[in-house]
């Protein structure tokens, strides 16, 4: 069989032929399916639907080439530097970072204190507070505690007292 | 020794088949890489990326692979070209300027559009694809029956039949 020539003639009939072909049907092959013929592991019409895309996508025929070629030596070393860089992409997992909850659990006793302290509180300043105006009142009050609570709860009869007609002004 | 890679423990996320996932094949990611690759810093960027879509959200992509379809050699240099395409494609490359090119790469052809109709299959998709290797890739017969496993005497025929079909067809087309 004749060495193909690529002569100008033949490539123009090529060219011509490809200019009035559609393009491929159906989807473009993924990894999975390209690798899958690429090992020979198609049936017929699979593979002829691959090949049908690799003549129309020069990226997709220069992938499967490339993974033949992959497939037949040993596999190559990489430097240092890049193991290291990809390897750190995943943590072993006690480094991993756990996101914190808002409502994480406290032992109950905890809130136990919680809330005792603020009832202490509470009743301490009530307590303080009742103190200090009882204080207030016995000292304004003198000694008839009782006529200057009439005072307070009838003020009008001293008040007018101090401002009678008859009285000096 | 080759360390067998344990897939299901990879999938899961275990620090240990991950790095001993990233020694056994980062130099093949690597060789597949750097052909696309303008630079050799390039091709170390080109190959961490591979390795971040192959591990991020949940390893999704490395979950896709069927150990009973094609070895893992196979489809990782697949896919470590195709991202590496994805990425330089998303950097948007710098362009070469117009003025820069030969004008006889920008002729558009003076021959109007051909009226002609292709029969469904005159072509098979193998006679196809050896001749776009052969003319659109300039790639020799060796190389051909290299890249798609077959022999060069196989090449050569499937050569020569498909252009006595390219040749009967337009000559009957043209009378």
């Amino acid at each position: 069989m004749a060495e193909p020539t690529n002569s100008p003639d033949e490539g123009a009939l090529w060219q011509r032929w490809r200019s009035l072909r559609p393009a491929p049907a159906g989807e473009r092959p993924d990894a999975m399916t390209l690798a899958a013929y690429v090992e020979g592991r198609l049936g017929l019409a699979e593979a002829e639907t691959v090949e049908e895309w690799l003549s129309a996508d020069p990226d997709l025929a220069a992938d499967a080439a490339s993974a033949r070629y992959a497939a037949l030596g040993p596999l190559p070393e990489a430097a240092d530097g890049i193991i290291a860089r990809a390897s750190a992409l995943v943590l072993p997992k006690d480094e991993r970072v756990v996101a914190l909850h808002a409502s994480a659990r406290r032992p109950s006793w905890h809130r136990m204190v919680r809330w005792s302290a603020m009832a202490a509180s509470i009743l301490v300043a009530s307590a303080i507070g009742f103190a200090l105006g009882n204080d207030t009142y016995v000292s304004l009050a003198g000694s008839h505690p009782a006529a200057f609570g009439q005072e307070l709860l009838d003020p009008s009869s001293g008040l007018f007292t101090a401002f009678d007609e008859d009285a000096n002004i | 020794m080759a360390q067998a890679i344990d897939l299901a423990a990879l999938s899961r996320g275990d620090k240990a088949a991950w790095d001993a996932f990233v020694r056994r094949y980062a130099g093949l990611v690597t060789a597949a890489v750097r052909p696309l690759a303008r630079e050799s810093s390039d091709a170390e960027d080109l190959v961490q990326e591979v390795f971040v879509r192959l591990c991020k959200d949940g390893f999704r992509l490395l979950k896709t692979y069927d150990p009973g379809r094609a070895g893992l050699s196979t489809w990782l240099t697949i896919v470590a070209r195709s991202t590496a395409r994805d990425s330089l494609r998303r950097r948007q490359l710098p362009v070469t300027p117009l003025d820069a090119v030969p004008e006889t790469f920008l002729a558009t052809g003076g021959a109007p559009p051909e009226k002609l109709r292709l029969p469904e299959g005159l072509l098979s998709p193998r006679q196809k694809l050896v001749l776009t290797m052969l003319y659109d890739r300039d790639m020799e017969v060796a190389e051909i029956a290299a890249a798609l496993g077959i022999d060069p005497q196989t090449v050569r025929s499937t050569h020569h039949k498909a252009m006595l079909k390219l040749r009967s067809h337009f000559a009957t087309e043209e009378q």
